[in-house]
């Protein structure tokens, strides 16, 4: 005997009309009992067979085949390659196009100083060498000027969005990141600077050794010196600025596309899944909401999370709506 | 009767493996429209599903040495189709940002499900569809044939066409299988002893 299931889902499954939430309920009556699985494939086998003829006709054999020789004829036994093909097309003319853009580059090349500048779209991120061996990891809509060759005394580049330097050291050449408001001096050390134009503050992290935050505007004076673990944040309106302790790893983790969540409340950790997944959600249990989580997230998907939360956290209950993107913790 | 047809079978398949492209041809001719009507009921995209068909027979003539006998090769056939789909599956759900993973897990039971030698043996996809079609068609019970005529009505919502049918699951459970029964028997003529595993698909895949 197969377990009950609306007679509804079934059609809709057939047809495949099922939303999200829907498609759920039959993956889970589905695993329920292998009669399940017997009786609705045996189903679908009934309707796919119902729809033969017009199947057989869309399914254009003849023609198919005749394609399928071809292809085996000019001994490219893949229609990927045909992709590799395109692809190789394409690349043909971005080579082209780099050639041409390198030609002209040194055309201009005797204008002095050539800078170069890399952006990064949404969701893009990118990792970049300059020439005095400084790493350069760039997260999401940002942008770095950086000069083709550094001059003899100092090592300039400008910043807007965040990135993560590692910067090779060189104690007579100064390392700068002018960020607008103000520039961070090092002379080799490892560092994430925030500073996305559309933000009030900005915020740059120390990972490892040392260095200056020194003011654009006020005749260049240094602001502060910042110690490994910790964070200034600057507020751009006030030109106020304060400094605190912070988990750098949690700072800087962007460049592994994590999310990484330290000690939190479940207020909040529900506050950045929210914003990490687009979905609304709901606390309803103030008996819960003090719940500590230590997460780090990758490219689990929510319900995975919000199943693992309850599995370390059994009094938690959830309840998920994929189709209204709507999450209800109790 | 039973026998001259895995005769002939056999004879196709050694032709194949041997390169013989003529072979190739009748089998491609009998099982492109088999694997066509079995991958439109899994997948949604039809021209996605034509290209998978394509793939999986270019695959399996690139690896047409390592055929063994008898059924298993359409197994064999199968389920480099069903690795097609599956590779489909993934990277269709990283493009579309994982917005329909219940819709991927249903997709993914059907094909483990079928992937089983078993089922797919037992299944209509291995048989001679118009056979088939004409014949149950005749001998389904009247509740059966309107599962049938499901495809044919489709103005009709879902809701509706359940409310039509009027019944429990528990009625319709016992008329789907008579159908599927019904469906078997035809099917018997061309029953065939189970098939082999494949060993070989796990070095390939």
């Amino acid at each position: 005997m197969i377990t009950n299931i609306d007679n509804v889902l079934l059609i809709k499954y057939m047809r495949k009309e099922l939303s999200e939430s829907e498609s759920q309920q039959v993956v889970d009556w589905l695993q329920e009992k292998n009669e399940n699985k017997h009786f609705l494939f045996g189903l679908k086998e009934a309707y796919m067979l119902s729809r033969w003829d017009e199947l057989n006709d869309k399914a254009e054999t003849e023609n198919g085949w005749d394609e399928l020789k071809k292809s085996l004829h000019k001994n490219q036994p893949s229609i990927r390659k045909k992709y590799i093909r395109v692809a190789l097309q394409y690349a043909a003319v971005l080579i082209f196009l780099f050639a041409t853009g390198f030609v002209i580059h040194n055309l201009f090349q005797k204008q002095q100083p050539q800078y170069t500048t890399i952006e990064t779209a949404s969701g893009q991120q990118s990792t970049l060498t300059l020439n005095d061996g400084t790493i350069v990891r760039l997260n999401q809509n940002s942008k770095l000027i950086y000069p083709k060759n550094f001059n003899q005394h100092t090592r300039n580049v400008t910043l807007s969005g965040e990135a993560f330097f590692e910067v090779s050291h060189n104690e007579n050449k100064p390392f700068l990141v002018n960020v607008g408001c103000y520039t961070v001096k090092v002379l080799g050390t490892k560092f994430n600077v925030n500073a996305y134009k559309g933000d009030i503050y900005s915020y740059t992290s120390l990972k490892e050794g040392k260095v200056l935050i020194v003011d654009n505007q006020k005749g260049h004076k240094v602001l502060s010196e910042l110690k490994p673990g910790t964070q200034l944040g600057y507020n751009r309106k006030t030109g106020d600025y304060a400094v605190k302790s912070i988990d750098i790893n949690a700072i800087a983790n962007w460049r592994l596309n994590q999310i990484v969540i330290r000690n939190q409340k479940l207020g909040t950790v529900a506050e950045m899944l929210s914003s990490k997944y687009g979905y609304t959600i709901d606390v309803n249990n103030c008996k819960i909401e003090k719940l500590m989580y230590n997460i780090t997230i990758e490219k689990e998907p929510l319900d995975e999370i919000l199943s693992d939360i309850q599995c370390v956290t059994p009094q938690v209950h959830y309840y998920i709506d994929h189709e209204r993107k709507w999450v209800i913790i109790k | 009767m039973r026998k001259t047809i895995i005769n002939e079978n056999e004879c196709q398949y050694n032709a194949i493996r041997k390169g013989d492209l003529k072979a190739f041809e009748s089998f491609y001719l009998k099982y492109q429209p088999r694997l066509f009507v079995y991958g439109v009921g899994i997948l949604n995209n039809e021209d996605e599903v034509m290209d998978l068909v394509q793939e999986a027979f270019i695959s399996f003539w690139e690896n047409r040495e390592h055929i063994l006998s008898d059924y298993s090769v359409i197994a064999y056939l199968y389920k480099i189709f069903h690795s097609k789909c599956l590779k489909y599956l993934r990277m269709n759900s990283v493009v579309t940002e994982f917005s329909n993973l219940s819709e991927l897990k249903v997709q993914e039971i059907e094909i483990s499900y079928y992937n089983h030698e078993d089922n797919l043996l037992n299944s209509i996809y291995m048989h001679d569809l118009e056979d088939l079609y004409d014949k149950t068609i005749q001998k389904l019970p009247e509740q059966c044939r309107e599962i049938f005529m499901l495809n044919k009505q489709e103005e009709m919502r879902s809701a509706e066409i359940a409310s039509k049918l009027g019944l429990s699951v528990r009625t319709v459970e016992n008329q789907i299988y008579r159908a599927i029964r019904i469906v078997r028997e035809e099917m018997k003529e061309y029953a065939l002893p189970s098939a082999m595993v494949i060993m070989i698909l796990d070095i390939i895949f």
